[in-house]
């Protein structure tokens, strides 16, 4: 009786020990990754910045007078005269010309 | 079993209940305790613990961003370093205070004393400098002096500089909006700046929080303008290059989708750079377009047309006496440049009659010519949520002068601005239904959804479509030859529009300064199918003050590059009728010539062409590449068929037809190659060559040894 009572016993120690272990293990683990989730958050929001700023140098070149300084002085381009516009397409209307995007 | 071993027995009995019952009791206290902490005083548990960990993080809200329509960057914001003091952790810590101003002074190149007076303060916080460089915060940073910090804040940046500046607006470096978009959508482009629970450990670093994860919350939304930025800086380079190269004091240039009343661009001179909007004065910041009031002169012409032929006061075929030149109302008279005679509508129109337009509104009354100026917006203000626009002046009839009745149908004692007429004009254009300006395109949030789309809203029908395009046709005359707004035509769109010259109010003497004017043109092309309506107003200028001397060629030059940019195809390309004049008769003997030589037939030199014709090169033999240029040079729309070199072409060459005529060309693989030419050596045998034919004719000298 006595020896089936403390096997029995001992049993659910080990078991509430056992859980015991188990959820400190997981809340252990939930803090990392919780740290983790953290880091990454700031590692995106690093790269935002980054990409904000690679936006903004890309548009400072993309100034449409910087452009046209550059074609006609750094390639000697220029306007075309309207006769030497040719549209092609019979009569369509055209996409629009220097569209970055 | 002996006595002792008995007790023996019994002692290890008791101990091993006495183990039993505590290791019995143990889990049970141990149990009876986590019960009590996780269900009895769970919530009052899990409240302490989360005050202890938990802390409020303030999130400071990302500033949206401001595009074109066409997803280019107006306006954006980027995490910029800003270097702050904490004078009481400075002093705690045992930091000099003078010594810490003048490295940071130095270093930063701001006031030494200033920073000084700022660090001996009894606070908290204070700025050393908003907005440094990265390499100004390292170094600071490198200093490392106790209660100096570096931190991240938001700066606004405007990659375009000048472009747009009235449009935009700026904020100012706290991130709120000071003008333009930037105040009008001030709310919805700041953000919310809320605070957020986050879980920090020990050591006070964010462990976790679910809003923190999902940033996007507090961002402000982005914007997306009418704006094209192509078409704005067009706009801004030919209104400076005008107001410039006219002397004038001021000008702006309104660009609108007649159709949908969206504006395109709107530009001003003197602008700012706004990036450096600190520095600029009142008279760059002014935006002229939409706060600026002016005498709109004759471009209030075809308004007042419009609304005689839908009263039925002016019928189309009536003829207006303009003479004499001069009209007597009140004891004052008005006059035209020059005698103009009998004038048809579309002559007081496009020569612009300020006699006939009088005589025109006089027939109509002065309330219907209220109505419908005021139907065509005048008076009003235009609504395109701009700050501080305003609306120009048009008084009730009903405390009309007599003089004001007789002058109004010519744009003077009234006034407006000029993006409201360039809406005006656009009603013209839009089959007579006046809109609201739109210059907000689109709305998102930070996950890309659709917070405001707003839709063309007709404000009104003003005229029917019938008058609307009698009115436009009588505006394309006044850019055709013998009209006031010849210098806005532009080869290959017809354009309608109308001149204005209005002499500017002398404040200090009253009435009108006898060398100031306004200066201005509004029309839209292509008139047979806007797609864009202009108007230019140029203020002071020195130079010419006639509008179709000065403000018709800034409207061509805008709208040539604007209608190329947008890829509007000219009104030849549309026109597939060959409108044949005339042929010109080859000579036979010309003729015959050509044949014999298999050339190609040069074209008659005598022709005389009238204006608007051109003569039909001969294409045959040329390639398509060529054949497609020298047709475009003869101001003809060439159509190409098959592939190879041109074989035949229609109309035929010399032919006499209108500009912009169809010229069809067949083309053909090339001839197979013609056999090669015969080497000398071959030729020699089949022509003797000049010295052997001269030798052959020569006689023969005697061989040596006959003679002898």
């Amino acid at each position: 009786m006595k020896a089936r009572f403390l096997k029995y016993w001992v049993t659910v120690v080990i078991a509430i020990s056992l859980a015991f272990g188990v959820q400190l293990l997981l809340l252990s683990e939930n803090a990392h990754m919780s740290y983790k989730l953290t880091d990454l958050k700031r590692e995106e929001e690093r790269l935002k910045a980054q990409r904000n700023l690679l936006a903004l140098e890309a548009a400072t070149l993309r100034q449409v007078d910087r452009v046209e300084a550059i074609a006609r002085g750094s390639f000697g381009m220029e306007v075309p005269k309207a006769s030497h516009v040719i549209m092609m397409g019979g009569g369509q209307e055209q996409h629009a010309s220097g569209r970055a995007r | 079993m002996s006595q002792p071993e008995a007790r023996f027995q019994r002692h290890v009995q008791i101990r091993t209940a006495v183990l039993c019952a505590l290791v019995a009791i143990l889990p049970l206290l141990v149990l009876r305790k986590a019960f009590d902490l996780q269900v009895v005083r769970a919530d009052q548990l899990k409240a302490q613990a989360e005050g202890q960990s938990r802390r409020k993080l303030s999130l400071s809200p990302q500033r949206g961003a401001i595009y074109d329509r066409d997803g280019a960057e107006l306006a954006v914001s980027v995490d910029a370093e800003t270097i702050w003091a904490n004078p009481r952790q400075l002093r705690k810590s045992g930091g000099d205070v003078r010594d810490a101003a003048k490295k940071l002074a130095s270093l930063l190149q701001i006031d030494q004393a200033l920073l000084e007076r700022k660090l001996e303060s009894d606070r908290f916080f204070v700025w050393v400098k908003r907005r440094a460089s990265a390499g100004e915060s390292k170094a600071a940073q490198a200093l490392k002096l106790p209660g100096i910090s570096v931190s991240k804040e938001a700066r606004r940046y405007y990659p375009n500089r000048e472009l747009a500046a009235h449009v935009l607006g700026h904020a100012d470096i706290d991130g709120r909006g000071i003008s333009g978009v930037e105040l009008m959508l001030d709310e919805k482009l700041r953000g919310a700046r809320m605070s957020a629970p986050v879980v920090r450990d020990a050591r006070g670093n964010v462990v976790y929080s679910e809003q923190l994860l999902d940033g996007l919350t507090t961002q402000g939304h982005d914007v997306t303008l009418t704006i094209d930025k192509t078409l704005q800086h067009f706009a801004e380079r030919e209104l400076e290059l005008a107001v410039r190269t006219a002397e004038a004091r001021a000008g702006s240039v309104v660009v609108i989708d007649p159709t949908r009343g969206e504006i395109l661009a709107l530009a001003n001179y003197p602008t700012f750079n706004l990036n450096d909007a600190q520095h600029a004065n009142d008279a760059q910041r002014r935006n002229r377009a939409i706060v600026e009031r002016f005498e709109p002169g004759s471009t209030t012409k075809p308004f007042v047309m419009a609304g005689a032929l839908a009263a039925g006061t002016v019928k189309l075929t009536d003829s207006i006496d303009c003479t004499p030149n001069s009209l007597v109302v009140d004891g004052r008279s008005i006059r035209d440049s020059h005698p103009l005679g009998m004038l048809s509508p579309s002559d007081v129109i496009s020569r612009s009659s300020n006699i006939g337009i009088s005589k025109v509104g006089n027939g109509l009354g002065r309330d219907r010519l209220h109505g419908v100026l005021q139907g065509f917006g005048f008076g009003m203000v235009p609504g395109s949520g701009l700050p501080g626009e305003v609306a120009g002046s048009l008084r009730p009839y009903q405390r009309w002068y007599a003089m004001d009745a007789a002058t109004i149908p010519f744009g003077q004692g009234m006034s407006t601005t000029t993006l409201q007429l360039a809406m005006s004009m656009s009603a013209f254009a839009n089959k007579g239904r006046l809109l609201d300006p739109l210059l907000v395109k689109r709305v998102v949030d930070a996950r890309g959804q659709s917070v405001e789309e707003p839709l063309p809203r007709v404000r009104k029908q003003v005229v029917s479509e019938r008058v609307a395009r009698a009115v436009t046709e009588m505006m394309v005359a006044t850019t055709a030859e013998g009209g006031t707004g010849t210098e806005a035509a532009i080869d290959g769109y017809p354009v309608a529009g109308k001149t204005g010259t209005a002499q500017k109010s002398d404040a200090e003497h009253g009435g009108y300064a006898k060398d100031k004017w306004v200066s201005s043109f509004v029309g839209f092309a292509p008139a047979n199918k806007p797609r864009l309506t202009i108007a230019v107003v140029l203020d002071e200028p020195m130079i010419a003050h006639q509008g179709g001397a000065v403000a018709a060629p800034v409207f061509r030059r805008v709208m040539e590059a604007s209608l190329r940019h947008l890829g509007v195809p000219a009104e030849r390309a549309q026109n597939n009728a060959v409108a044949l004049v005339r042929t010109q008769p080859a000579k036979p003997e010309a003729k015959a010539l050509w044949q014999l030589q298999g050339s190609e037939a040069p074209l008659p030199r005598d022709v005389k062409l009238a204006p608007g014709e051109t003569l039909v090169p001969n294409l045959v033999g040329r390639p398509a590449r060529l054949a497609l240029v020298q047709g475009r040079e003869a101001m003809l729309e060439v159509a190409l068929s098959g592939s190879g070199v041109v074989s035949g072409q229609q109309p035929a060459p010399g032919a006499v037809v209108q500009r912009g005529s169809v010229l069809s060309l067949q083309l053909s693989s090339p001839q197979p190659e013609l056999p090669a030419p015969p080497l000398a050596s071959d030729l020699a045998q089949v022509i003797p060559p000049p010295a052997a034919a001269a030798a052959e004719k020569l006689p023969t000298p005697p061989r040596r040894g006959q003679d002898g």
